[in-house]
């Protein structure tokens, strides 16, 4: 008879290793639960000139004055109209809250670090910097991404995208 | 996630914190001792229990030359407490004390700043020290008796008793004859000296029924012709009838005195008690807690809004509903104006600060100058307390440095000895109006316009500048009139800064004075910073907010001619000035109405340029909470610093004039 111990690392964080997928144009990402706040209904968006096209605008989130990326427009895709089940994922990187938006949020799934495999070396494309490492779990490819990247980078490559 | 640092962090700021508290406390004990000259039993008392915790509060963060040094005062304190019938010197124990007080001051400061403090203590401490063995080897059975309570009261400066009694009856003034004595004894200080009234406290409220009873008493020395006195005295308001004698006995006189106002003893002694249940009645409370329970308030505000006023409900009879959400919103706003209010900090904690600049100022000038403060209970925002520090203090630097004269000078023109800066402060409308004013030599507006052409400044003769022109001159960059530059002010920089720091939170500087008379100047400042006025304005497709402050008038466009430049660009023609058009296209990034006909001009003010802004329409006003912009967008602003939650839970952008003026 084998008895399991949790271990005691793993006791510790019980985030680590949670990942929240959501998707864009049938493509399936995955982001660290660690970072997120919270899931969003798609909502009025107050539009702020002069800003980068892939930033709509600000929301009130009780209280808090929330800027909202759309991700499909940060990623260099075709903008899809917003609908009832569009989300808006909130994510929280060293003290500077964003919301995110996707078409679909779908679930929180548990990945081994062993699983997640360094995205291959193709050319500097567009959007291949945000993403960190891919993961096939259920016969679906899941690209991780790397959320303070899809902060705080700026440049763009001028490339047109595949 | 907690490191070890932030460990000895919060430590650190605690002990800033009580220390600072305690310091702003000593500091209000030790300028009261300045004024009488004299160490109270309580004030002894009080300075040695400062002392001695903060020796000990030093001591266990391990900054050892700050504990020695304050153990050093303490003994000294100590010295004074335990031979409480000694005399001693006043004037040796005072400067030791506040140089003390001072060396502990920058410490804490250095602390707070991060920086590491100089461990510089030792001379101070060693003058202690050597005090310490003068003072306790000089023989105990000296037969000089200490001078007693009141009779330390009544020595000044030079030394005299006051020679008349004044007693004056007021009529009737409805509870106010405290504020009518305060007022006669303000006026009158400027022909006297060693002026001395009873009751002592004429502000305190309890007193006016004292003065009722016993009408108010004035002792002294008239430094102007006794008839003028009389003459000041019977164009008082309301005065009923009053005595005026010469009075030799002036002790028997006082003892007497002192016993009829009985109550207003008491009530000196009062203070101090309630200073002492004060230390517990505060509580600090983190800024950043504040905040978000501002945050959360300003959303319940909306929140409720929206449910009690939602169009669900218009059919519906549900008159029980509408009871209890009228009994809501009441709660709501309640807590909506507690919350306001807690946000406000007395401006007194700044005040504090000017008492002890100038007592240093004095000292250095070498002039004879004394701080009047009122109104010091006004409140404010906190935010903004921490913008006038910085500009008072440079405006009471200029008043004793350039405005108030060396004592010669003074007697000569007439002048009492002592100058006298008032420091006031007073709620008018939204906004608060602190002032500094000095009775010294005032401005000459000659003298500026010169000082003006020579920069270059002047656009028009001197003729036809206003009073109100001239002054300005005065906040531009670069002015100053003085020939000499001090170490103190007189670099030119000082009132252009100051400007600038009332113009970062939405004031204005005006400046009023007289030649040969003094000088005022007025800060007027909004309340608070988070919520204004504003007007809501449809561009396009959004609502933005512009600051009623920066708004002069709106105009409708066929009331107006409009011109066509070549270039494009479009001026209003209104009374016979000329504004240049701002298209919200161009200069905010926003499309709305194409022809000015269809839409609204706001004629907008700011420091040096106007210009009229169009808009589709206007859609509403009122008072509006203001929330800045996420720092993540913030390089884009562009002229959107802040925004607003509206009423149905929409945001506004806030459009900041000022910037929009500035790109213009």
């Amino acid at each position: 008879m084998q008895m399991s111990f949790d271990k005691p690392e793993e006791i510790e964080d019980t985030v680590k290793g949670k990942y929240l997928i959501f998707t864009i144009q049938n493509e399936e990402y995955a982001l660290e639960i660690r970072v997120v706040d919270e899931i969003l209904e798609m909502q009025p968006i107050s539009e702020v000139p002069n800003l980068p096209a892939y930033i709509k605008g600000i929301i009130n989130l009780r209280g808090d004055i929330i800027p909202v990326m759309d991700l499909r427009l940060r990623f260099y895709k075709e903008f899809r109209e917003y609908d009832s089940r569009t989300a808006i994922i909130v994510v929280n990187i060293a003290s500077t809250r964003l919301g995110l938006v996707a078409d679909r949020a779908n679930k929180v799934i548990f990945i081994e670090d062993s699983e997640l495999i360094k995205p291959p070396e193709i050319k500097e494309s567009d959007y291949n910097r945000f993403v960190t490492a891919i993961c096939k779990t259920e016969n679906k490819i899941k690209l991780v991404l790397d959320c303070e990247k899809i902060l705080t980078d700026h440049e763009r490559t001028e490339l047109p995208s595949f | 996630m907690s490191e070890t640092g932030t460990g000895k962090d919060q430590f650190l700021d605690l002990f800033v914190f009580e220390t600072n508290q305690l310091l702003e406390q000593i500091e209000k004990i030790i300028i009261n001792c300045e004024k009488t000259k004299s160490f109270r039993e309580d004030d002894v008392n009080e300075i040695f229990r400062f002392m001695h915790t903060t020796k000990s509060s030093a001591a266990m963060m391990g900054y050892l030359s700050l504990s020695e040094l304050a153990h050093s005062l303490e003994d000294l304190f100590a010295l004074l407490r335990n031979n409480k019938n000694r005399s001693y010197d006043f004037h040796n124990f005072f400067t030791l004390t506040l140089a003390g007080v001072d060396a502990i001051k920058s410490f804490v400061s250095e602390l707070e700043n991060g920086t590491q403090p100089l461990e510089s203590t030792n001379k101070l401490k060693e003058q202690i020290g050597l005090y310490i063995q003068e003072l306790s080897s000089v023989d105990r059975l000296e037969p000089k008796v200490t001078k007693s309570k009141e009779s330390m009261k009544l020595d000044d400066n030079t030394g005299n008793l006051p020679q008349y009694d004044l007693n004056v009856f007021f009529n009737d003034c409805g509870q106010s004859e405290n504020i009518r004595s305060h007022l006669l004894a303000h006026t009158l200080k400027k022909y006297t000296t060693e002026l001395i009234t009873y009751p002592k406290e004429l502000l305190k409220p309890g007193n006016s029924e004292t003065i009722r009873k016993h009408g108010l008493h004035l002792l002294f020395n008239p430094s102007v012709l006794l008839s003028e006195i009389e003459e000041i005295v019977k164009s008082t308001v309301l005065l009923n009838r009053y005595t005026l004698e010469e009075t030799a006995k002036i002790k028997d006189l006082q003892k007497r005195l002192e016993s009829t106002y009985v109550q207003s003893m008491a009530s000196l002694e009062q203070p101090k008690n309630a200073g002492a249940s004060m230390h517990s009645d505060i509580m600090a409370v983190r800024v950043d807690k504040m905040d978000m329970l501002f945050n959360l308030v300003g959303e319940i505000t909306i929140s409720e809004a929206m449910v009690t006023k939602g169009h669900d409900l218009n059919a519906l009879r549900a008159d029980q509903f509408r009871r209890e959400s009228e009994r809501l919103s009441k709660l709501v706003k309640n807590l909506q104006d507690i919350v306001i209010e807690m946000r406000m900090v007395p401006l007194e904690h700044v005040f504090q600060k000017m008492n002890r600049t100038i007592i240093s100022l004095a000292d250095t000038l070498g002039k004879e100058i004394s701080l009047e403060v009122y109104g010091e209970t006004t409140e404010v925002d906190k935010k903004i307390t921490e913008y006038l520090t910085d500009p008072l203090t440079h405006l009471i630097r200029n008043a004793a440095d350039h405005g108030i004269e060396e004592k010669e000078e003074r007697k000569r023109l007439g002048k009492p000895p002592k100058g006298i800066i008032t420091l006031s402060a007073n709620r008018v409308a939204g906004e608060v109006w602190v002032s500094v004013e000095d009775d010294g030599r005032g401005i000459d507006l000659q003298h500026i316009y010169s000082t003006a052409k020579e920069k270059g400044l002047v656009t028009k003769p001197f003729e036809e500048h206003s009073e109100k022109e001239l002054f300005s001159y005065l906040l531009m960059p670069g002015f100053t009139t003085k020939e000499k530059v001090t170490e103190l002010s007189g670099r030119g920089v000082g009132l252009d800064v100051v400007r600038e720091n009332i113009a970062r939170i939405s004031g204005a500087v005006q400046i009023e004075s007289k030649v040969g008379m003094g000088t005022k100047i007025t800060l007027k400042i909004p309340l608070t910073l988070s919520i204004m006025g504003a007007m809501q304005v449809v561009i396009g497709k959004s609502v933005f907010s512009i600051p009623i402050n920066m708004m002069k008038e709106t105009i409708i466009p066929k009331d107006v001619k409009i011109v066509h430049h070549i270039d494009g660009n479009e001026i209003v023609m209104l009374r016979g000035q000329c504004y240049p058009v701002i298209r919200p296209e161009q200069q905010l990034g926003i499309s709305g109405y194409e022809a000015i006909s269809d839409g609204i001009l706001i004629l907008v003010e700011g420091h040096e340029n106007s210009a009229c802004l169009f808009v589709d329409k206007i859609v509403g006003q009122g008072q509006i909470v203001v929330k800045p912009l996420p720092a993540y967008i913030e390089k884009t602003k562009g002229c959107f610093s802040s925004c607003t939650v509206l009423g149905d839970g929409t945001i506004s952008l806030i459009i900041d004039i000022k910037q929009l003026l500035n790109e213009f």
